[in-house]
């Protein structure tokens, strides 16, 4: 009668359907030392699987999801606290650029202002008119200089030219 | 918050591009011997320095005379010019000299570069639509210096005839020039 009831528990037991108090009632069988022949086969199995004392409990579960439901909500919670950090410093060095540029931004402005207002070095149109001249016709005198000097460049270098044109 | 966050971002992102923009525009007003002028300061008193402005040149553009036309439209269309020389020889005042030069030549486009024995002369362009609105000229020997910043529309054309209609020798009377400081 308690074989058919242990085959019965087996064929539970290998269909993973058996409860924990019939698990335990089948550990409890095998580790005795009254098991039939035909059932010795299973014995081995048995008193290894009972060796393996630590086992999950009931609330194994429940722990593990509170745990992971934990972890996922400190993860976000870290995000979001990193994306704001990275925000305010980006603000802050946004800021600090805008700072330094409205301070450039100023003293080119007062640079400008400073420097726009040309004072005359002359107070005499004569005078200034005969500077003036000598700027510009110094300048028509270094111009025509350069391009004196391409024009003799060129004059120099038609011949080597020529040849070439002609090989 | 992060409305705030918005708000000023956009806010300090209109101020940042129109402070460019105005920066920009402020440096094409600070003529090349102004900004040059402000790099030595401290060692303005060496140098002799002429500049007439807008106001005295519309003056003088009436007193040049009648029978040099290319003259007078050429002052006509002017806006400013500096005439700066420096002749103390200092070496250090000289190598700063050139580095500055080398510094703000990247905004304009060389025109001429002329060696002449121990003189150097480099000529400069500014250009807006197609025309020429700030010509310098770089003359530079061992010991000295002359710059001669002209603004205004340049005709580089009447520039270049000018010298056919009067000759007149040019350098040494720059450095010759009465100035006031």
């Amino acid at each position: 009668m308690e074989s058919k009831h242990i085959y019965e528990l087996l064929e539970k037991y290998w269909a993973c359907e058996t409860s924990r108090e019939e698990e335990h009632i089948l550990k409890r069988f095998f580790t005795s030392e009254e098991v039939p022949g035909e059932l010795s086969s299973y014995k081995k199995w048995f008193i290894e699987t009972s060796l393996q004392t630590e086992t999950l409990d009931e609330q194994f579960d429940e722990k593990m999801l509170a745990q992971l439901s934990n972890e996922t909500t400190s993860l976000s919670t870290r995000r979001t606290f990193s994306i704001r950090r990275i925000m305010r410093v980006a603000a802050l060095l946004l800021i600090i650029f805008t700072c330094t540029l409205f301070i450039r931004h100023y003293r080119t402005t007062q640079q400008v202002t400073s420097l726009a207002v040309m004072e005359d070095t002359y107070d005499n149109p004569e005078e200034a008119l005969a500077a003036v001249r000598n700027a510009l016709y110094f300048a028509s005198e270094e111009i025509n200089k350069g391009l004196d000097m391409t024009a003799e460049g060129f004059r120099k270098t038609k011949p080597v030219f020529e040849i070439i044109n002609t090989n | 918050m992060k409305k705030i966050i918005l708000l000023t971002t956009a806010i300090c992102f209109i101020y940042v591009s129109s402070a460019m923009a105005q920066d920009d525009k402020a440096n094409e007003l600070i003529s090349f011997t102004d900004r040059f002028l402000h790099a030595f300061k401290s060692v303005e008193d060496d140098f002799s320095i002429v500049k007439i402005s807008p106001q005295m040149l519309k003056m003088i553009t009436g007193k040049s005379s009648p029978d040099n036309s290319k003259e007078s439209a050429l002052l006509n269309s002017l806006k400013g010019l500096y005439i700066l020389s420096y002749d103390k020889g200092d070496a250090t005042i000289l190598q700063r000299f050139n580095q500055q030069i080398k510094a703000y030549t990247k905004e304009y486009d060389a025109l001429m570069d002329i060696k002449d024995g121990k003189e150097k002369v480099q000529i400069l362009t500014k250009s807006k639509n197609g025309k020429i609105t700030d010509f310098v000229m770089i003359a530079t020997e061992e010991k000295s210096f002359t710059l001669i910043n002209i603004l205004g529309e340049i005709d580089l054309n009447a520039l270049t005839e000018l010298q056919s209609s009067i000759n007149v020798k040019g350098l040494e009377n720059l450095n010759k020039l009465d100035t006031k400081k």
